[in-house]
């Protein structure tokens, strides 16, 4: 991924090219990536958006930004510190799955015994993702 | 998952182990009616026989 500071703000991968439309926006991307992988706080992101008049619901608004940047490696470092212990809930498998099939593109092997621990006991159970981040899993 | 753990077995060097979660992939998605996951399935199944 290739970030383009001078003139318009871009961010290229691959052949897909896209720009930071307005100069708020483009300062958030600038932020995240001139401090990564620092996630940005919410107060520091809403001052970033909207430096005079924050919006009456901006709370929300601001919940649809990207909190931080990092490559899958960084990501994966940064989860195997706590051993991938996602929280206990419903949402526990599809990550843990999901970090699962990261390792694996990602070549990290030395995170491989850890996850095969955890998900074994699930082998039985289905789980699909879809393109916008959320999914669903079933099973016994 | 079990397709995700052939795959982390896989790239273990685990390829028996790898071979038998992907039989359990390969029914799942037989049973889910999933062609292009059975594609995948399939795909891996060969790569993992190769290495054999």
């Amino acid at each position: 991924v290739r970030f383009e500071f001078l003139g318009q703000v871009t961010i290229t991968a691959g052949i897909r090219r896209v720009g930071a439309h307005g100069e708020q926006p483009a300062l958030v991307v600038a932020r995240l990536v001139l401090d990564r992988p620092s996630p940005l706080p919410r107060e520091e992101l809403a001052d970033l958006l909207w430096p005079t008049n924050r919006p009456v619901r901006w709370e929300g608004r601001a919940r649809r930004r990207p909190a931080c940047i990092v490559t899958p490696d960084e990501a994966i470092t940064s989860l195997a510190a706590s051993r991938f212990a996602f929280p206990p809930n419903s949402n526990w498998l599809l990550a843990t799955a999901t970090v699962g099939d990261a390792v694996v593109l990602t070549g990290r092997r030395e995170h491989a015994p850890v996850l095969l621990a955890l998900l074994e006991p699930y082998a039985d159970r289905e789980v699909a993702l879809n393109c916008f981040g959320s999914g669903a899993y079933w099973g016994r | 998952v079990s397709y995700t753990l052939g795959r982390l077995a896989a790239l273990l060097g685990e390829t028996d182990r790898a071979a038998g979660f992907m039989t359990d992939a390969a029914a799942a998605a037989t049973a889910f009616r999933a062609p292009l996951f059975a594609q995948r399935v399939a795909k891996t199944q060969l790569a993992l026989s190769d290495q054999r």
